[in-house]
């Protein structure tokens, strides 16, 4: 279950608005390498991972990306606030106005709606760390796609921060894949899916190899 | 970190994100005594901001209403940025 601590887990304060901008951050609360698909991707591949160490970083990553959603929801809510027509039909907001008004709603840049295809739970712990470690580098180039476009401070200093996290989830994600590897048979680590396939165990091998005689 | 005009909610900040990264290096290093004495100290640390901001500002979380009405409900929320 989760409680809702009532801050951001970094500050958010924008004095100017910038609706173009908000168009591009958008990006991250809805779209292909997102903060709603990381939340929704690490918390359901817990389900899948066998080993503890994998299913604390799991729920505790997905766990911060779920404030990282709320940052970003921040960011393009105060981006958006108080705006004319005028502001509007100039900056190209429109579209996304014509639909949602300056409500926040789950989107890509492009206008693609948020889908769950923008993410993987493939019930195999290697596939899905593999997943979770380009998902994170994914999500690092988009923030430095947006910090290139970006020339307001206030919008810079959180985006630099969720960047970085990504670079400590990413170290993270490795740490936890070795130590699935740890767990398999290093002459090959695909032998079986641990999620998946009942392990043989020395005593399962004696026992069908009496029953064979 | 811009620096916050609230030093309270600064401080909350501050020790609330030394506990972010100390727990999640913990989740692959549980076995690390030195990472263990820092998560010590900055829980410590994070449940005395957090109770400092609290008395003056009210809850952050919704167990922690001290007072006879229901403040929860108070503004700024935190995405207002109004803090």
């Amino acid at each position: 279950m989760w409680r809702y601590e009532k801050r951001l887990q970094y500050p958010v304060k924008i004095s100017q608005t910038n609706p173009k901008l908000a168009q591009f951050i958008i990006s991250q609360y809805g779209g292909p390498d997102g903060e709603s698909a990381a939340a929704m991707r690490y918390l359901s591949q817990r389900y899948a991972m066998p080993y503890s160490k994998g299913k604390a970083i799991l729920t505790d990553i997905g766990t911060e990306e779920l404030g990282h959603w709320e940052i970003i929801a921040a960011i393009v809510h105060q981006l958006t606030r108080n705006l004319t027509p005028q502001e509007i039909e100039e900056s190209g907001f429109g579209p996304y106005y014509i639909d949602h008004t300056t409500g926040i709603w789950p989107q890509a840049a492009g206008g693609v709606p948020f889908n769950a295809c923008e993410f993987q739970s493939k019930g195999d712990p290697i596939t899905d760390l593999f997943e979770n470690l380009a998902a994170e580098q994914k999500a690092r180039t988009t923030y430095d796609n947006i910090l290139r476009m970006v020339k307001d401070q206030d919008v810079c200093d959180p985006i630099r921060f969720l960047r970085e996290r990504e670079i400590v989830h990413f170290q993270r994600f490795g740490e936890a894949l070795r130590d699935v590897q740890d767990h398999l048979d290093s002459r090959n680590f695909y032998a079986f899916n641990p999620a998946f396939d009942k392990v043989p165990t020395q005593n399962t091998r004696q026992s069908s190899r009496q029953n064979s005689k | 970190m811009c620096q916050n005009e609230n030093p309270l909610l600064q401080k909350v900040y501050e020790t609330g994100f030394a506990l972010d990264e100390a727990t999640l290096y913990l989740d692959t290093h549980p076995e690390d005594s030195q990472a263990m004495e820092y998560y010590q100290y900055v829980k410590r640390a994070s449940q005395s901001a957090v109770s400092a901001y609290e008395q003056t500002y009210g809850p952050l979380m919704i167990n922690q209403v001290e007072a006879n009405t229901w403040t929860w409900v108070n503004d700024p929320w935190p995405w207002e940025g109004g803090n």
